[in-house]
């Protein structure tokens, strides 16, 4: 199936690897406009083939890998990829995004998308060249870690072609193959970690894809799209945060910002300062232990270390490992950080559940609810847990299940730092309630990206009053719907930071930039107008918005800055519409009790997630019911009235299925919902 | 005496990470700063302050044994 627009190659294929049958899946040119690409595409595509019947662990299940119309036409930090599939550790739909160059060669070979079903009997390595797939018997590389996976591969495809062969690789590790909940697909050093992808693709027993090739992206306007990358590219390494913060310490130099705000989760989240953060911190990494930055294919910004670990360079840890190893557990040993946050992707775990998971251990046996052996700041054994998780071994087979469950059996809900299943990040959201609203409703589970990121506003950039939820709801909508597009693109996130233009970031102290700051909590009512009406917003945003101007030129399509954000609103509601048919509802959007119900400082209300307040207006916001359903006039609006669970949604609300009211009390409503 | 310490891509820069000296304000810490690294005052008097755990002014004084933290803006995780 070919496509009028650009940016596209024109075809999906749909891989079933019981059958090894490989035919094309259609996608429509109303589809691609609709749904753009990435995470956006890939949720029409669960959408309409799982039911609320469809186990994560089974041949029903898709794993959907795509990539966005942006991939491959040079735009600034776009070689990136999409995973999605139905989670095995938040049993909702999951989403995750990831750098390296595996988009870049899927359209190289020809390709939009991957939509795989089935189960292998056997364990595979499908090799996808110019469109065709080859099914490879990957039986002497199970077992393998993903360091050695991946040179395995290259060495194969240079032996059957007779020289080195360039090409993208997915693989997973002994965690994927043992199906640990939240394991990871690793693509050179980069991880499609969030939300248990890597456990999909091990019950299909596939342990790699590669692809390769020699397409070319057409791109509808390559003139204006060259002259429009080449001014995107200087933009973004002219801005202080993707120009400056993040190429010269990564996401690490995060550490010290949040400590200074009380935002670095400590001991498990029961504290949002590390007394020795000064030796886990991204300067002390930069000073002692970096050997070099890199960047994904494309990518301006530069915000991947290298590290020496065992004499070997590899990849050095992002903030979230680095928080969540580091005073999450009590440890101060940045060297045993470089070498887990080594030894995790080897195995191809998450290193944020993984971290998150072994705090809950520990709080767990310090609570005397699970003698576990594991105590915070005795790590000397900790590398090993990691195998034991990995290859599902003693108390290892019990963390692969991640915190919730744990939780479930145990005991101490309160203090599984989780939402809807999946473990936050390293970021303390009682100190900043807007990013713990984005937490708690975000479609994945508790990720701090696809909640919005309101921290960046709330301390690490800007100096938005991270206490008050006034405002946050609305503009947690606005991010959350522009970073879904980003997102579908094909885009990094970190792009979006540059959305700020320099002087707001770069001048906290300027006139403009507090009253920018003073702002923000007051806005709310102007904000929702926009996000009621975002076709009032007909018009391309210049210099620090490029990514609308980008996809008309790339692909063809009429695009401005509404459009762009409409697009994202409909990605966003369509994977709640999804969700909505596995259960979620507002209980769901929740934070453990130690972030809604327990102040960080003792005595200051203030300092803890008022969730439930914020969530009212959020769903407003968003039209969704107050328990957390998309209404059938919100799905006509965002033009998801074609899809065929529309027509079971209006009977479901004709019934009086779905109220418009909370159906039952929030996991997290605490004291403020009582 | 205080302790001036400097976080973020600004450290990197100028090499600089912590010092003791006598500064009785925020502005005047920046001076000193300005004066250790070699680098223009206007760079430091663009971070964002932290006294004692709490955000700081530039205008903000300080007293003995104080502990003032310059940090350049972040963002990305």
């Amino acid at each position: 199936m070919s496509t009028k627009y650009g940016g596209y190659m024109g075809k999906v294929l749909k891989i079933n690897v019981s059958t090894r049958e490989v035919t094309e899946y259609p996608w429509s040119d109303e589809e691609r406009r609709l749904f753009i690409g990435g995470k956006s595409m890939a949720a029409k595509i669960l959408g309409d083939n799982l039911t609320s019947q469809t186990k994560p662990f089974s041949a029903e299940n898709l794993l959907v890998i795509t990539t966005g119309p942006l991939t491959g036409t040079g735009a600034p930090s776009s070689s990136r990829f999409n995973v999605s599939t139905l989670s095995p550790q938040t049993k909702i739909i999951t989403s995750s995004n990831c750098g390296g160059n595996f988009g870049y060669y899927l359209k190289k070979a020809g390709l939009d998308g991957l939509v795989i079903e089935g189960r292998s009997e056997t364990p595979l390595w499908l090799h996808i060249r110019n469109g065709e797939v080859v099914f490879n018997d990957a039986a002497d590389m199970w077992g393998l870690k993903t360091g050695p996976a991946q040179k395995a591969l290259d060495e194969r495809l240079a032996a059957e072609n007779g020289k080195p062969v360039k090409n993208g690789k997915l693989v997973i590790g002994p965690a994927g193959e043992n199906q640990v909940l939240y394991s990871a697909i690793i693509s050179n050093e980069r991880v499609a970690g969030r939300g248990g992808t890597g456990a999909v693709m091990g019950w299909k027993n596939i342990k790699a894809i590669t692809a390769s090739g020699n397409q070319q992206v057409r791109v509808a306007e390559p003139e204006k799209m060259k002259a429009l990358n080449k001014k995107w590219f200087k933009y973004l390494r002219s801005h202080p945060l993707t120009g400056d913060q993040l190429p010269r310490l990564g996401t690490a130099g995060l550490v010290s910002t949040m400590q200074m705000n009380g935002q670095l989760s400590t001991k498990n989240y029961n504290y949002g300062r590390y007394d020795d953060f000064e030796l886990v911190n991204g300067e002390t990494l930069a000073e002692k232990y970096n050997i070099v930055n890199k960047g994904c294919l494309t990518c301006p910004i530069k915000c991947a270390r290298t590290v020496e670990v065992d004499g070997k360079p590899v990849k050095g840890p992002e903030l979230e490992t680095l928080g969540l190893l580091g005073g999450g557990i009590l440890n101060n040993d940045l060297e045993a950080i470089l070498k887990w946050n080594y030894e995790l992707d080897e195995l191809g775990m998450d290193t944020i559940s993984t971290a998150s998971t072994l705090a809950y251990a520990m709080e767990a046996r310090e609570k005397g609810l699970w003698d576990n052996g594991l105590a915070f700041g005795e790590t000397e054994d900790i590398s090993k847990i990691w195998e034991d998780i990995a290859y599902r071994r003693g108390i290892g087979d019990e963390l692969a299940n991640g915190s919730r469950w744990l939780a479930e059996k145990y005991g101490g809900k309160e203090f599984a730092i989780n939402a809807k299943g999946l473990e936050l990040a390293a970021y303390e959201p009682r100190r900043a309630v807007g990013l713990g609203l984005g937490y708690a409703v975000s479609n994945r589970g508790g990720c701090h990206l696809n909640g919005g990121y309101m921290i960046l506003l709330e301390g690490l950039s800007m100096n938005v009053d991270p206490q008050t939820p006034h405002g946050k709801p609305d503009m947690t909508v606005m991010f959350q719907d522009l970073m879904e597009m980003v997102s579908a693109a094909g885009q990094c996130l970190f792009t979006t930071y540059a959305f700020f233009p320099p002087p707001l970031i770069s001048k906290p102290h300027a006139w403009y930039t507090r009253a920018f700051c003073k702002a923000v909590p007051v806005i709310g009512p102007v904000l929702r107008l926009l996000n009621k009406f975002p076709g009032m917003l007909c018009f391309n945003i210049p210099v620090v918005f490029n990514q609308s101007k980008a996809l008309k030129y790339a692909t063809g399509m009429p695009m401005n800055f509404g459009k762009f954000f409409k697009a994202g609103k409909r990605s966003y509601t369509l994977e709640r519409h999804i969700n909505t048919r596995f259960g979620i509802r507002r209980k769901d959007d929740s934070l453990p009790a130690r972030l809604t119900d327990v102040p960080q400082i003792e005595g200051d209300e203030k300092t803890r997630v008022p969730l439930e307040r914020m969530k009212t207006v959020y769903y407003h916001a968003r039209g969704w019911t107050q328990d957390a359903v998309p209404t059938p006039r919100t799905l006509k609006k965002l033009g998801l009235a074609g899809l065929a669970s529309y027509k079971e949604t209006c009977e479901a609300f004709r019934r009086g299925e779905f109220q418009d009211k909370p159906a039952g009390r929030s996991a997290g409503a605490g004291k403020e919902g009582a | 005496m205080v302790t001036i310490k400097l976080f973020g891509s600004l450290r990197l820069k100028t090499g600089f990470k912590e010092m003791q000296a006598y500064a009785s304000s925020v502005s005047e810490a920046c001076a000193l700063l300005a004066r250790a690294t070699g680098h223009d005052k206007k760079e430091f008097k663009n971070c964002l302050f932290v006294i004692n755990g709490k955000q700081g002014k530039y205008s903000s004084a300080l007293a003995e044994g104080d502990e003032l933290v310059l940090m350049s803006p972040s963002g990305g995780g």
